[in-house]
């Protein structure tokens, strides 16, 4: 598969993998870096950790309290909220936008070659990463998505 | 295909979506084929026909949506428009008969304030009311899959097969599994039975702002209690002040004739300080040791419970608590309440308006198989593999109770090619024969009935053990009933069905 036209279309669906929760720091958003074992053939594990840990670094940037957070905090509650008509917040410019983008990215890039989607978690309430294996419909096996077809990582 | 291949193994999952996806379609199966009807969810067939429905339109919790989604309420709204009313009425009075006095005679700041205070009294309260408390979607058909062949693979083992231990900061926390939402739920989140929801970091279910408390709203819920404490007392004190002045000059009596409204302001006042400055103080402390009244009241966190017991999420000073609290980021919705509900064909772009304003950048291939084509490809399936004769045109007949009829065609359909001996028995309960059938096979679907709802992991857990007549098992006894038969309708019995799946779960599980 070279791009998610081709995907989408030769491909049919086979299984689907769930990364879930981490909740070892508390309620913040963190997902298992675990390696699950129907993606071995997939995909390297380096690439898989790489994705989980952006992410993980995303939601943790998002929901970090500080400095920025508590202006925003205190100005929304000063406007009595009503700035979010106009404005959307840091978190939602941060999970919603940044993330998709970066999801996406690595679709194109790194999962979709694979024969592999990955599914914004915020599709799945945030409960787990769904990745799809795709299985080549019209070939007897499936593609080598072992070996490194697409060199560009997302470092 | 492929596909049938891996749904075979996968055949008790595609039951289950059948039952989650028809509960959460919400307008009632008309169509005279009973099979035929259950096939196609409405949202498929709406969403080829008519205009696309929003996702708040099939949303299976138990709440009410206004404008278009954009307004998410609890089902009782009663109390909080007695909630309005009150206020409204309360401060209308003030500002109708005190302030023109208050103004003139001691100062104009006070109507001013008092305005302020109102404004931001009612914003907090509709934001409070109208958000949505931070619900956590329903798993989809696969993760619930995912998770019960988690579940299965462990077996009985400890901890107990339907829960989780979590270490965090050092403290054990368990995790439970929500049957209804098919979740294990994050710590903290709780599940609201009024709302039929899991809300995240649930606080409680407030019947006087008409919605669950929890993460998103829980910062306007306590402004909402704090300003309105400020404002309950500031309108005490200056109707006393009003009352006072006022007597001075013109003598007690006439006072009251000429602003009788000041007694009923002091009445409602003097019973709402009590009770809405206590809430306050009640929940700045809850506040400044980030607990929740969940917690608070189960006593989760408190010393008693043993030496080693301590909340895990407190930042360590008040300070912090406070600012994490009522400063903290605000999450986005979860739910997608206005987003539109997505075509089963691959499309690349797909329209969906997040809450709020803000918006999900449009990405492609999102969702490849959605609930409606799973639903579809499952019923499909169902109608392929299953036997035939179980589900055809002709009017299925059934007891008229909680036993859903696919579900228990479901099973045994699939089961008919492993084991040929339940068609024959699961035609005959269909067909409302109920003493005549085989106890055996009551037993036996009854197991598999509840094998492929409750997916208990091991056996000595379901109530097959115990001998049939003992346990007075709802779905078992109206197998039994011999009562005059109705006509499928899969929607309405969905709720029953749930209930009694529930009553089932309570009454087996350990």
């Amino acid at each position: 598969f070279h791009n998610l036209q081709e995907l989408r279309h030769s491909a049919s669906l086979a299984n689907k993998v769930f990364i879930q929760r981490d909740y070892s720091e508390g309620t913040t958003c963190k997902f298992q870096t675990k390696f699950p074992s129907e993606l071995e053939s997939r995909i390297e594990l380096t690439l898989f950790e790489e994705t989980v840990k952006t992410l993980n670094n995303f939601y943790a940037e998002a929901e970090k309290i500080g400095g920025q957070s508590y202006l925003e905090g205190c100005l929304a509650c000063a406007t009595a909220y009503l700035i979010f008509l106009c404005m959307e917040t840091r978190y939602e410019k941060q999970v919603l936008k940044k993330i998709a983008k970066y999801i996406q990215e690595q679709n194109e890039k790194i999962y979709a070659p694979r024969g592999l989607l990955i599914t914004d978690p915020i599709e799945r309430g945030m409960r787990v990463i769904e990745i799809s294996i795709y299985e080549d419909r019209g070939s007897s096996g499936s593609s080598s998505g072992s070996s490194s077809v697409s060199g560009s990582t997302a470092r | 295909m492929s596909q049938i291949q891996h749904a075979v193994p996968d055949a008790p999952i595609r039951y289950t979506q059948i039952c989650t996806r028809s509960s959460s379609c919400s307008s009632p199966q008309t169509s005279s084929s009973a099979a035929a009807a259950g096939t196609e969810p409405p949202s498929c067939t709406g969403h080829r026909g008519r205009t696309p429905r929003r996702k708040w339109q099939v949303f299976p919790g138990r709440n009410r949506f206004y404008c278009d989604g954009r307004v998410m309420m609890a089902r009782q709204t009663g109390v909080f428009y007695l909630t309005l009313v009150l206020i409204l009425l309360t401060s209308g009075l003030f500002f109708a008969f005190d302030c023109p006095y208050l103004a003139s005679n001691l100062s104009p700041a006070i109507p001013a304030v008092g305005a302020v205070l109102f404004v931001f009294v009612m914003g907090m309260l509709f934001r409070a009311s109208f958000s949505d408390p931070g619900v956590l979607p329903r798993a989809t058909p696969d993760e619930a899959a995912d998770l019960e062949r988690q579940i299965d693979s462990t077996g009985c083992s400890k901890p107990p097969p339907r829960t989780r231990e979590v270490l965090i900061n050092g403290q054990t926390v368990k995790l439970k599994y929500c049957f209804t939402c098919k979740i294990f739920r994050p710590p903290r989140a709780s599940h609201c039975s009024l709302c039929d929801n899991c809300v995240e970091r649930f606080d409680h279910h407030c019947p006087w702002v008409g919605n669950c408390v929890g993460r998103r709203n829980y910062r306007f819920f306590y402004l909402f209690i704090l300003s309105l404490s400020f404002l309950t007392i500031f309108i005490f004190a200056f109707v006393i002040t009003h009352v006072v002045l006022r007597s001075n000059r013109t003598g007690f009596l006439t006072t009251l004739k000429d602003s009788p409204a000041s007694i009923l302001e002091v009445v409602v006042c003097f019973f709402s300080v009590w009770s809405i400055v206590g809430l306050s103080g009640f929940h700045t402390y809850l506040i400044s040791s980030n607990q929740t009244t969940n917690e608070d009241i189960k006593g989760t966190w408190s010393k008693k419970e043993g030496k080693d017991n301590y909340n895990p999420y407190s930042y360590g000073n008040v300070l912090t608590n406070c600012c994490a609290a009522l400063c903290g980021p605000l999450p986005p919705s979860l739910i997608d309440r206005r987003g539109l509900i997505q075509a089963d064909t691959p499309q690349t772009a797909h329209q969906s308006n997040g809450t709020g304003g803000g918006s999900y950048a449009p990405t492609q291939l999102h969702s490849h198989m959605c609930d409606q084509d799973q639903c579809l490809q499952s019923t499909k399936f169902v109608l392929q593999a299953a036997a035939t004769p179980l589900l055809h045109s002709d009017p299925v007949v059934l007891p008229p109770l909680p036993a859903k009829p696919a579900s228990l065609g479901g099973p045994c359909a699939y089961l008919a090619p492993a084991q040929p001996t339940l068609p024959s028995c699961a035609g005959d309960v269909l067909t409302l024969r109920d003493t005549a059938v085989d106890s055996h096979c009551h037993h036996h679907l009854h197991l598999h009935h509840l094998h492929h709802h409750q997916h208990f992991a091991s056996p000595e857990e379901t109530p097959c053990g115990t001998p049939q007549g003992a346990l007075p098992c709802p779905a078992h006894m109206h197998l039994q009933h011999p009562a005059p038969p109705v006509r499928y309708d899969p929607v309405t019995q969905d709720s029953l069905h749930e209930d009694s799946v529930r009553g089932l779960v309570k009454l087996s599980s350990v």
